[in-house]
């Protein structure tokens, strides 16, 4: 379920470098040959661009990423204004009038005030306790978007790290790490992370993100050392080797460049996928633990209030479907930005 | 080939061994087992205890634990010996009881889902791969980026409450004003439409089309009281039957060879005879006999593509044995929906179950027990259908797109190929050489996340077993669990790889 | 439009009317929504019978403006103006009626036979499918045909062939299973677009052989398209030179090679190497008698005595390179055993000397080239540099010697780091061995620039906005940017068009004179080696063929797998390759490895 990194032309066990190596051949034929290709690649750009501007370029016109960025920013902005947070000790406070904590009288039924004309006393309703629903839902946010960054970034670090040394060095430390992907990857995702999250969930939500991120790296891993498998047999990878280049700067300098876009596009998927993840152990009931909330949390603690209180249900549902769906557009405009093969040619 | 497999196998061992070590250690550190019965003011207290510690070996350390659990699953493995339990759970019950009862419904689950996810997913990403850049594709790409970021449990929670809820409502009384049923037309017309494609004049047509077939359809369904008393009748089947027959002679075949059409309209004809003789066994069959019928339909069928195919036989084999098992299984269906009526009286009239796996304690024929079934997997099996489906759309889109810019296409092309040979014959092929990759992976996932389906449906299966295993801090029930998965996820990686090997010649598996 | 089955010998009556008539043909692609002219103006008949080659350097349009025929341009791309066959328009004609001539009327080669063949069928169910698509014929009979049209297309036991897949064809044969495609249903024309250019120079001589035979059989007229003067010599009637999309001239092949009329024509036409022209004329020694046997002549002692010393130098000077029964492994996967891609190869370099190291693919040559600069390992026997043995190092103890040394290779976009400045790439190795501040290392990149021809201003530019020249002449620059005794060269000019092939050599030329380095020459190309190297290494199969002077194996070559390597590679010139075809055809009758 979570497992969507796993990309359709990652790499095979079986298979790797065929598919690597049959599209790479594909991509490069010679000279006029399709001579679409030929036609589209005739640089007439005159002034000078770097490949990372081009990028930036390309990005900046995919219509469904702007959007998502959009959403994303304003999103981000909402939670983390609204109510406030806390820096260490230090709370910087929001400009919304109620506190996710604060317990008041129930007022018309906990129904949302939410209309065309305003916000007014409590737009998302209140729980059953009678706690502000819209401050809640912001602070479930916050966490949620919290622990889907931390988990993001600690799953493609983990899995860069492993997808390159694996593909680099291949031999022996491509086997043991590979075998250790592969008993990752057996456990299913969610099985795994709801045992992890019983144990770890009382450090605190940054602890138990960086577990969560310790599991999440094995798709990204693979991807990586396909990359990597097809790139260090690269001609200007020999060309560095020839000089004398370490393995290091052949890996840091050389390689890696060249793969930060399926990098960073796993990454992105990696972060809608720990929204899910953790929104979906919030609703088993692990996960974030009191008096703390999550978006999952909440989702888990109203379950029962659904025909009373729909809105209760609603509304987490709705922010964790914008923050996914923001972030998935996002990576497809990134996807699109740094692999042109199958953008548009209007006619 | 064997080389191949027992040397998966035997990599596979290992990495399961691995997996289940460190799962074991993660499970048995999830918690304190005697959680409960530490806040117990009674005076059987500590015999208590000592009876859990006694029957969960909490008093040994876990490596210990953990090599008496493989011993237990060896005792599985090695026929004849002493008797296979899986360990026992905390009360001191073999955990295999537990399991064989939790199999079955999860895999129900999972099976359908996937299956239905895989065949519609697939077609889908064709489609708009052929269609790249229409309104069809740019509805798709959303609907599948929209159930992407959608989390299962709360799509699950919002069909149940309010699709399966109005449903039930409207099946209850089934009516529909005209303004609806012109409506629907609409919609199916406009549907098709962006599908097929084509000029602005091919357009119009078949918008026509779709739309006086679909709302005819529903008003003529509606008239009949289809929807209290469902089914296709003979008629129906006579038509769906050559209609089946046609269409998989336009897709896989063309209308070119005579020789070809003339065998699968036999076999629809011969199906539709086969229908009016089984009546009688069809009345309340085993499944055995399911599977003796499916035999029958397959060998006759490709019987007649062989005799009547002529110097196409062999092509004309393949196509009929595949129209007959279709025709079958509308047959199959007729008979399913024809228990209807009957089930309903005996349920109480809500169609669509939104908790439990099946209706407790029914007594009815084959086709009640089994319609019961399908209709609690209507539910479950769309939340996860819907979600696999938006990532099968999405690869194949990928893949299938990859594929028709090949050389090899435009080689196609200048032979002068029909573009259906073009797609079906020379592309489709190729693209779903990686999607068999992502089916073994989304198969585990799926029966990972057969834990939440089961928590929001309230189903009693394995997920539940897991859930249930996690709160008691019930190692043994947890590694069952995982157990099952853990082997599905192997054996599907294995099958992906044989699959890939035989799709791909490229690939040997020696 | 059914056809007749094919293989009557018979020539058809030839009409006055052109096949394809072919006028105002103009191409356009859709670049960010703006129309760019692929090609323009484009008029040409074709007669029964007749070849008729479209040359031209990438970028000339002349693939498009035949792809435009069949309506098979890419989704981007319209064409405009007029094509006929046979009095039918095809230009705007509908999907369906082209695709009963697609295959049937006009049947397309494609350049590449490896990417070209669907890989999940077999080969006999792609030429089959092609037969059961335009005709009436049963399975059995398209099988047997199939098969058929395997075996005229030389497929050795196409019984067995039929039911195999394409990777389990070589190059060639892949090529000979889409010719068999190609002439299945009798087409009156056959577009070969650049037929031979992925493959071998002795398996090119065979291809064409084999259109040369099917056109004079068949009566089909081909429109071959191609960037190689010597394969236009070798087969064509009449040649259209295009440029930027453009006709620029159109005439007889002999009248196109002997008496150009445009400037760019005989600026083409010089830039491509002729075969012998610098020894005067290859295989001397080969003299053909009338009725078709062979005369080899003995070389004279004079130049077998130059050949001697130039494999075996006797002076006292330290080698710049020397290789003693060298042999090279990759490393087997899977309990296979090792391959051996190289064994006993010995040859010397001296300082400020060029060799030339040829072979086809498979041969080992860019393997040798590749040990050499310590990128693969070898297996046994020792390779000097400047008298050090750098077999068995530790890279620690290589890196210092790798100052010595530096390669150029083949694919310039692929030997450049695209995420890389031309500035980073080129100071990449004086950073690395000379710690150079960032100013010092500039100054020496602008050198650097200088000498290799590009403009300064070059440095902070990214691969991808240089054409294949312009990188090419970066990664010599990175070559020689340490100033190494010893230059490999792997097949640099492969990649290139003629004319910027012939500038880069050129350069190449000028800066081994200037720094004076020894120079490993890697190339399948014994016309471009023949331009530098003052002594040839021959290699077949791993193993060492012959060696000598440049002139005793142009000239007189020993071994007969040099002489049949250099009676394949084609000329320039169609008189003198029709005279090789011959020399060819003898040596192979007369057989013999």
């Amino acid at each position: 379920m979570t497992d969507n990194k796993i990309s359709a032309d990652g790499p095979k066990e079986s298979s790797p470098e065929l598919t690597a190596m049959t599209l790479e051949s594909q991509r490069t034929v010679t000279a006029d040959s399709p001579a679409t290709r030929a036609v589209v690649a005739e640089p007439k750009i005159t002034e000078a661009k770097s490949q990372s501007k081009l990028v930036r370029e390309r990005f900046l016109r995919h219509k469904g990423a702007m959007g998502g960025m959009i959403a994303l920013a304003l999103i981000l902005l909402l939670a983390f204004s609204s109510i406030g947070f806390n820096i260490g000790p230090l709370h910087i406070p929001g400009w919304w009038k109620h506190t996710f904590s604060e317990v008041q009288a129930t007022v018309d039924g906990g129904k949302p005030t939410l209309s065309w004309t305003g916000l007014g006393e409590h737009p998302f309703g209140q729980d059953a306790l009678g706690r502000d629903y819209f401050a809640m839902t912001m602070r479930g946010a916050q966490i949620s978007l919290i622990i889907a960054f931390i988990v993001g970034i600690v799953g493609t670090v983990i899995g860069t790290v492993v997808g390159a040394l694996a593909g680099y060095y291949r031999g022996k430390v491509e086997a043991v790490l590979m075998r250790f992907t592969d008993v990752i990857i057996t456990i299913p995702l969610l099985v795994v992370a709801a045992v992890l999250s019983t144990v770890v969930a009382k450090a605190g939500i940054v602890v138990f993100a960086i577990f969560l991120g310790m599991l999440t790296w094995t798709g990204l891993a693979r991807i990586v050392r396909g990359e990597f498998l097809s790139l260090r047999e690269k001609e200007f990878v020999e060309a560095a080797k020839s000089v004398g280049a370490s393995s290091a700067r052949i890996i840091f300098k050389h390689i890696l460049p060249n793969t930060v876009g399926v990098i960073i596009v796993s990454a992105t998927l990696a972060i809608s996928g720990a929204i899910l993840l953790e929104t979906a152990l919030g609703f088993l009931g692990l996960g974030v633990q009191e008096p703390d909330t999550s978006l999952g949390k909440l989702i888990n603690e109203n379950r029962s209030a659904m025909t009373v209180r729909p809105w209760v249900f609603l509304w987490p549902g709705v922010f964790i479907v914008a923050i996914a769906l923001a972030v998935n557009f996002i990576g497809d405009g990134l996807r699109d930005a740094f692999d042109p093969r199958q953008t548009r040619n209007k006619q | 080939m064997f080389y191949f497999i027992l040397k998966r196998a035997v990599t596979s061992f290992f990495i399961l061994l691995a997996a289940t070590a460190l799962m074991f250690v993660l499970a048995v550190n999830s918690g304190d087992p005697l959680h409960d019965l530490a806040e117990l003011r009674n005076a059987d207290r500590e015999s208590r205890i000592a009876a859990r510690t006694e029957a969960m070996h909490l008093d040994q350390p876990v490596y210990i634990r953990y090599l008496l659990w493989l011993q237990e699953i060896g005792r599985c493995i090695i026929p004849g010996g002493a008797q296979c339990t899986l360990g026992l759970d905390r009360v001191g019950n073999p955990v295999i009881v537990q399991l064989q009862g939790a199999i079955g419904s999860t895999f129900r689950l999972v099976v359908v889902a996937t299956v239905l996810a895989i065949v519609l997913g697939v077609l889908v990403g064709v489609v708009t791969a052929l269609r790249q850049y229409s309104v069809f594709d740019y509805s798709i790409t959303f609907v599948a980026f929209l159930l992407f970021s959608m989390p299962l449990f709360w799509l699950s929670t919002l069909l149940k409450q309010y699709l399966a809820i109005s449903l039930n409502t409207w099946l209850a009384d089934p009516a529909m004003s005209y303004l609806g049923i012109v409506l629907l037309g609409l919609a199916a017309g406009l549907i098709w439409m962006i599908i097929i494609g084509g000029d602005r004049r091919r357009r119009l047509q078949v918008f026509a089309v779709a739309f006086v077939a679909t709302s005819g359809t529903m008003l003529a369904l509606l008239l009949s009281n289809w929807f209290k008393t469902p089914g296709f009748g003979p008629f129906g089947i006579l038509v769906s039957a050559f209609a089946i027959a046609l269409g998989a002679t336009a897709l896989f075949a063309g209308f070119r060879r005579r020789r070809v059409v003339h065998a699968t309209l036999a076999t629809a004809a011969a199906g539709f005879i086969g229908y009016l003789l089984t009546r009688g066994i069809m009345e309340d069959p085993s499944w055995l006999t399911i599977a003796g019928l499916t035999v029958v339909t397959v060998v006759v069928s490709a019987a007649i593509g062989h005799f009547v195919g002529g110097p196409y036989a062999k092509q004309a084999r393949q196509l009929t044995a595949v129209v007959g098992v279709l025709i079958g299984f509308i047959v199959f269906l007729d008979a399913l929906l024809h228990a209807y009526p009957s089930l309903s009286r005996k349920t109480g009239g809500r169609p669509i179950p939104t908790t439990g796996s099946s209706t407790p304690n029914l007594e009815g024929t084959f086709w009640e027990v089994n319609l019961d079934y399908a209709l609690y997997l209507v539910l479950p099996t769309i939340a996860i259908m819907l979600i696999s489906f938006a990532m099968y759309t999405r690869y194949t889109r990928a893949s299938q797109l990859d594929v028709m810019t090949q050389d090899y296409i435009r080689t196609a092309r200048a032979k002068g190929l029909s573009e259906r040979t073009v797609v079906v014959k020379h592309a489709f092929r190729n693209a779903m050489i990686p999607i068999t990759t992502l089916m073994a992976f989304d198969f585990a996932g799926v029966l990972g996340g057969a834990v939440v389906t089961e928590s929001v449906f309230g189903w009693n299966g394995m997920g539940k077993m897991f859930t249930d295993g996690l709160d008691y801090v019930d190692p043994n029930v947890i590694m069952a669990f995982f157990l099952v998965t853990g082997v599905a996820a192997v054996t599907f990686n294995m099958l992906a790889d044989i699959a890939y090997a035989f799709l791909d010649p490229r690939i040997s598996l020696n | 439009m059914t056809s007749t089955p094919v293989y009557s010998d018979t020539q058809a009556t030839e009409t006055g009317s052109p096949i394809l008539e072919v006028s105002g043909l103009g191409v356009d692609f859709s670049v960010d929504n703006e129309w760019v002219m692929a090609a323009e103006d484009v008029h040409y008949r074709v007669y029964p019978g007749e070849i008729l080659a479209i040359v031209g350097e990438s970028g000339s349009g002349k693939s498009m403006s035949s792809m435009a025929l069949l309506g098979l341009l890419p989704g981007n791309g319209r064409s405009t103006g007029s094509a006929k066959l046979l009095g039918k328009e095809l230009l705007g004609a509908p999907q369906s009626a082209l695709r009963k001539i697609r295959g049937n009327d006009i049947a397309m080669i494609f350049q590449e036979p490896m990417t070209a063949l669907n890989p999940v069928l077999t080969v006999g169910e792609q030429v089959k499918e092609i037969i059961e698509q335009h005709t009436d014929a049963s399975p059995a009979e398209a099988k047997e045909r199939a098969i058929e049209l395997l075996r005229m297309v030389e497929i050795p036991d196409p019984e067995t062939r039929y039911g195999n897949y394409p990777h389990q064809f070589s190059g060639g044969q892949r090529q000979r299973a889409m010719i068999a495609i190609a002439i299945a249903n009798d087409p009156i024309l056959l577009i070969a677009d650049e037929p031979t250019t992925a493959l071998d120079v002795t398996v090119q001589a065979e291809v064409l052989e084999l259109l040369r035979k099917l056109n004079k059989r068949l009566n089909s007229a081909i429109l071959l398209i191609t960037h190689d003067m010597g394969v236009v010599a070798d087969l064509a009637d009449n040649v259209i030179v295009m440029q930027n999309g453009r006709i620029v001239e159109a005439a007889s092949a002999a009248d196109l090679f002997n008496a150009p009329q445009q400037d760019y024509t005989r600026a083409l036409l010089d830039a491509v190497p002729h075969l012998g022209s610098k020894v005067g004329g290859v295989l001397a020694a080969v003299e053909v008698e009338d009725d078709g046997s062979l005369q080899i002549s003995e070389a004279p002692r004079a130049v077998l005595a130059a050949s001697e010393e130039a494999a075996e130098p006797t002076s006292s000077q330290t080698p710049a390179l020397q290789l003693e029964n060298v042999a090279i492994e990759y490393p087997g996967r899977f309990r296979q055993p090792a391959f051996r891609a190289v064994s006993d190869v010995g040859f010397t370099i001296m300082p400020g000397e060029v060799m030339g190291l040829v072979g086809e693919s498979g041969s080992g040559k860019s393997t040798i080239g590749r040990a050499v600069t310590g990128l693969l390992p070898v297996a046994e026997g020792s390779v000097r540099i400047n008298g050090t043995d750098i077999a068995g190092l530790s890279p620690k103890k290589m890196r210092p010697l790798r100052r010595k040394f530096a390669i150029v290779f083949q694919d310039p976009a692929a030997s450049l780091n695209p995420r890389m400045s031309i500035g980073e790439s080129i100071g990449e190795p004086l950073f690395l061995h000379e710690k150079l501040g960032k100013t010092e290392l500039d100054k020496r990149v602008e050198g650097l620039l200088d000498d290799v021809q590009l403009p300064k201003s070059f440095r902070n530019r990214y691969p991808h906005e240089l054409s294949g020249g312009q990188r090419q002449r970066v990664g010599i620059a990175r070559a020689l940017s340490l100033r190494p005794s010893l230059l490999v060269a792997d097949e640099p000019t492969s990649a290139l068009d003629v004319s910027v092939q012939a500038r880069v050599l050129a350069l190449l030329q000028d800066l081994q004179r200037e720094y004076g380095f020894a120079c490993l020459f890697v190339s399948h190309d014994l016309a471009v080696v023949e331009i530098l190297a003052s002594h040839i290494a021959v290699l077949n199969k791993g193993r060492m063929v012959e060696q000598g002077s440049t002139e005793q194996i142009l000239r007189y070559p020993q071994d007969p797998y040099t002489r049949r390597l250099l009676a394949a590679a084609p000329v320039p010139d169609p008189a003198e390759q029709a005279y090789r075809r011959e020399q060819r055809t003898a040596l192979l009758a007369a057989g013999g490895e």
